[in-house]
């Protein structure tokens, strides 16, 4: 892949996106309703003018809750993601600056854990640390970590024969602030791009917790935790089931056209593969 | 070749144990106390039991002990017991295993059925039409969650047109779920299939066999499709193992009882060991599945198998 | 158009292959031109003959047009046509195309690592064409696969044929690739560099089995190398190429003691610098000879001679016209506006 066009899917996600971005940013000024106030409208009432995606079995407009749903699930992503590519970036600057022990044994540890599933690395930690919003979002965190640690290992391991890393050593720049000051700020920017890719996965896993009754919890109006909730109803309603997975196929469809065309450039499966 | 296997054999055990620590760990993550959380629900929970149980778990010992007795016991076969029912979570976990078992290779068969066929396809056409539409279809498969898609499925087939069962443990019952886990990794399957035949393509031996005048369905199928096929199988073990992470939620919406299912309910139970158990029986089934395609690569590849 | 190279060996018999005007363009994002600038050289039977320059002259791209095996995207063939011994290879389809491909023009690549598919036995891969094209039966196709392998000088041949080619040195799964270009008995074989990734020794045993070729079956080899002691030990006619043009042309008696072309003149200086055994023993090594400067890459290649900024002898009308190639003695032709000798 020598010639890199943006290619029209490419922007069709980052429009898609921005368009997202903006209604969640909207979304309370927007809804017609309160999304957790019940009986504003029948019980199970089909998409009509004024419940234009119907409502659920407490006569809740689904339009306002799948729109309010927005900011949790992009809230979670942010969050998750941020607190995973620092953590991960830090693992991932030190190993690759570390003798050669250590940066076997940390590259070992992070294709272990990243041949797990991240769901279920999330999962298992949500089992123990217990329920809600915050757990789930520190556990989908943590599943992120292993793929952000590898990631920049590869843009770290790149650096560090170059020759201002040198310059700097000479000039007697102690060790953590070659890193912080020098090394970081050379590929931060290529390592928030790829943060970028995080959002799909981290949006997936929270819609998964929560609908397993792991992750946000009712009535709060998580895509997931609604799905859960419209399971019962599927013959009865079953736009409940429709709206929120869509608005979930949706926004991480967005996401992946922006990543696709990197993800194949910084996958860890075929790093090192000739 | 034999030598190879042991090592990656040891590596297995290595990692086998590296999880069975940080199973043994993660009961610390608890917020609070690890007994009280698990006692939330019960009515029984006498301060007498719940010391009995803490002293059960050997929570009373410094953690470096606890680990130490827990990989002890594990590597024993001893995964304890159930905080509800007092059974042997190995038990029922093996019990199990058969239904996951059956569903996964099911789900990885449907996903390779799918998957080689369009990531050839797309290779073949490479930034052809053919090529756009699969990696369009590849990029909307990553993008569906796998237990809304299966619940669509159930909707549709099972609830509107009446053709298949809700739920329940025949084969019939298996087909839903199957075609869901098939139909949700079969993009990545393709993905990575693509990308193999492309690079097959461009080698110089697929040049040699067009130069000695094979027929182009020659050439594809001997020269491109078993290099392409041999590469493959260093990878379904790792769509094996997402297939088995996705199938966890899937059991759950199909009401499949295999260990997936059985660990939603310890995890909303709070029944540790038995998570603990289900997280060390997932990881030694995705280890053995990916032991077996090594060694299935090691004899299929003539570089390896006849040095 | 440029004159023929055709500088008749045998006049009078028909030609295997004849390439006339062969243009090879090969698109770049912003950077593409001519490999090939209208190339015409046609080959006999029984005969060998050297297609020689530097790497990036044009003479690999020749070869695969030739076998119309050019990767496209990104080369592709815009002007001339190729025949083979009658036939035109431009214009066949896809299956006419495969059926002459191996059983009337065979071709063995440079690269004996990686031209054979390292998951298939070789006896598979000896037996696939004979299969293709013979049409034999099973025991037919081994006797004949095991034929071919002995005459490439492989003892045991049956062995070999269990094995896989990450199993041979270099210069087996070589005679392996001739072996089994050979066993179709095409009339017009394509040899691209089938010496270079080789021990000296096994070299001279490769070409002998190239002349045996040409001297046992009457076929013509298009030898193509960069290596003109390969050239003076095998080739029957050389054809120089620069820049995606033949600059000479002549019987290689000739073109290595009386070459016109400055250029020709230059890469038999450097040969003789390179390899000492080639000077006659106890003269004193000439002088640093080489040719200053390097090919123009493919998007800068001026109009007129292409070799006029590495020439010593340029002049005016260099730089404005592409010499053509013009006969400059009995079947010795030349393409420079001031060669040697004239």
């Amino acid at each position: 892949m020598t010639r890199r066009r943006v290619s029209w899917t490419v922007m069709l996600g980052i429009g898609m996106v921005a368009l997202i971005l903006i209604l969640a940013a909207v979304a309370p000024w927007l809804a017609p309703f309160d999304p957790l106030r019940m009986a504003v409208g029948p019980r199970l009432a089909a998409p009509q003018a004024g419940f234009w995606f119907g409502t659920d079995e407490f006569g809740r407009d689904l339009f306002s809750r799948v729109l309010c749903g927005a900011r949790l699930s992009i809230g979670i992503g942010f969050v998750a993601i941020t607190i995973g590519l620092v953590l991960g970036g830090v693992i991932g600057v030190l190993a690759a600056f570390s003798g050669r022990w250590v940066q076997a044994l940390v590259l070992r540890a992070l294709d272990v854990l990243y041949s797990f599933p991240d769901t279920l690395i999330a999962l298992a930690l949500v089992a123990f640390l217990g329920p809600g919003l915050s757990n789930a979002t520190i556990a989908i965190a943590i599943s992120l970590i292993p793929f952000y640690a590898r990631v920049t290992f590869g843009l770290a391991a790149v650096e560090r024969p170059k020759p201002y890393v040198e310059a700097a050593r000479l000039a007697g720049v102690s060790h953590s602030r070659l890193l912080a000051v020098h090394v970081l700020p050379n590929i931060s920017q290529t390592l928030i791009v790829m943060g970028t890719l995080g959002f799909s996965s981290a949006i997936l896993s929270a819609a998964g917790l929560s609908f397993l009754g792991l992750g946000v919890q009712p009535p709060a109006p998580e895509w997931g935790a609604i799905l859960a909730g419209g399971r019962n109803y599927l013959t009865k309603a079953p736009w409940i089931l429709l709206c929120p997975g869509l608005a979930i196929c949706l926004t991480v469809l967005s996401f992946n056209l922006i990543g696709d065309s990197w993800r194949d450039l910084v996958d860890p499966r075929r790093r090192g593969r000739s | 070749m034999l030598g190879a296997i042991a090592r990656r054999l040891a590596a297995s055990a290595a990692t086998l144990i590296a999880v069975i620590i940080l199973a043994g760990l993660l009961i610390h993550i608890v917020p609070g106390d690890p007994v009280t959380a698990m006692m939330a629900q019960s009515v029984t929970a006498t301060p007498e039991v719940m010391a009995e149980m803490r002293r059960h778990l050997g929570l009373d010992l410094p953690v470096w002990q606890q680990v130490g007795l827990y990989l002890f016991h594990v590597v024993q076969g001893d995964l304890g017991l159930t905080i509800r029912g007092n059974e042997p979570v190995l038990t029922l976990l093996i019990q199990r295993l058969p239904n996951t078992f059956m569903l996964a290779v099911s789900g990885l068969g449907v996903a390779l059925a799918i998957g080689l066929p369009l990531g050839f396809v797309a290779a073949l056409n490479r930034n052809g039409l053919g090529d756009s539409v699969v990696m369009l279809i590849a990029v909307l498969g990553v993008s569906i969650p796998s237990f809304w898609l299966g619940l669509v499925l159930l909707q549709v087939f099972s609830l509107d047109l009446g053709w298949l069962p809700v739920a329940g443990s025949g084969w019939r019952n298996m087909i839903l779920p199957a075609l869901t886990l098939g139909v949700t990794y079969s993009a990545l399957v393709a993905r990575m299939t693509r990308s193999t035949v492309i690079e097959i393509l461009g080698e110089d031996y697929v040049r040699t066999a067009r130069a000695r005048g094979l027929r182009e369905w020659q050439v594809l199928s001997i020269h491109v499709l078993r290099p392409a096929l041999i590469n493959i199988v260093t990878v379904v073990g790792l769509v094996f193992a997402y297939l088995m992470g996705g199938q966890v939620i899937i059991e759950n919406v199909f009401s499949w009882n295999g260990i997936g299912r059985l660990a939603i309910q310890a995890m909303l139970q709070r029944d540790y060991p038995l998570i603990q158990g289900f997280i060390i029986v997932f990881a030694s089934s995705v280890v053995l599945v990916s032991v077996v395609l090594d060694i299935l690569y090691r004899i299929l590849d003539p570089r390896l198998s006849r040095p | 158009m440029t004159g023929t190279a055709s500088t008749d060996a045998a006049p009078g018999r028909a030609p295997f292959l004849t390439v006339d005007d062969l243009e090879v363009r090969i698109e770049a994002g912003g950077g593409g031109g001519l490999a090939v600038a209208g190339v015409s050289f046609a080959l006999y039977p029984g005969e060998i003959l050297a297609l020689v320059g530097e790497s990036g002259c044009g003479k690999s791209m020749t070869a695969l047009a030739v076998m119309r095996l050019l990767p496209s995207p990104p080369a592709r063939i815009t002007r001339g046509t190729i025949r083979i011994e009658g036939t035109d290879v431009l214009g066949l389809g896809r299956r006419d195309l495969e059926d002459l491909r191996g059983r009337r023009i065979g071709m063995i690549f440079q690269e004996p690592m990686t031209s054979l598919n390292p998951v298939l036995s070789i006896g598979r891969q000896m037996s696939e064409g004979l299969r293709r094209h013979l049409r034999l039966g099973r025991a037919a196709v081994l006797a004949r696969a095991e034929a071919a392998l002995h005459d490439v000088g492989i003892v045991d041949p049956r062995r070999v044929m269990q094995q896989f080619p990450h199993q041979l040195s270099g210069g087996m799964r070589q005679r392996v690739m001739i072996a089994a270009a050979l066993s179709l008995e095409p009339g017009v074989l394509i040899a691209d560099e089938p010496t270079t990734a080789l021990d000296v020794t096994v070299q001279a045993q490769v070409l002998d089995l190239l002349a045996g070729l040409r001297d046992q079956h009457g076929s013509g080899v298009l030898l193509i190398t960069h290596d003109l002691g390969v050239v003076a030990e095998t080739a029957d006619r050389v054809a120089v190429m620069y820049a995606g043009h033949i600059v000479e042309a002549a019987p290689v008696a000739v073109a290595l003691q009386a070459p016109a072309h400055p250029y020709t003149q230059g890469l038999i200086a450097c040969h003789l610098e390179v390899t000492p055994t080639a000077r006659p023993v106890g003269t004193v090594p000439p002088l640093l000879e080489t040719i200053p400067g390097v090919v123009p890459p493919l998007h800068a290649r001026p109009d007129g001679c292409p070799f006029r900024d590495r020439c010593r002898r340029a002049i005016d009308r260099c730089a404005q016209e592409m010499p053509p190639l013009a006969s400059v003695g009995s079947n010795h032709a030349v393409a420079c506006w001031k060669p040697f000798h004239d």
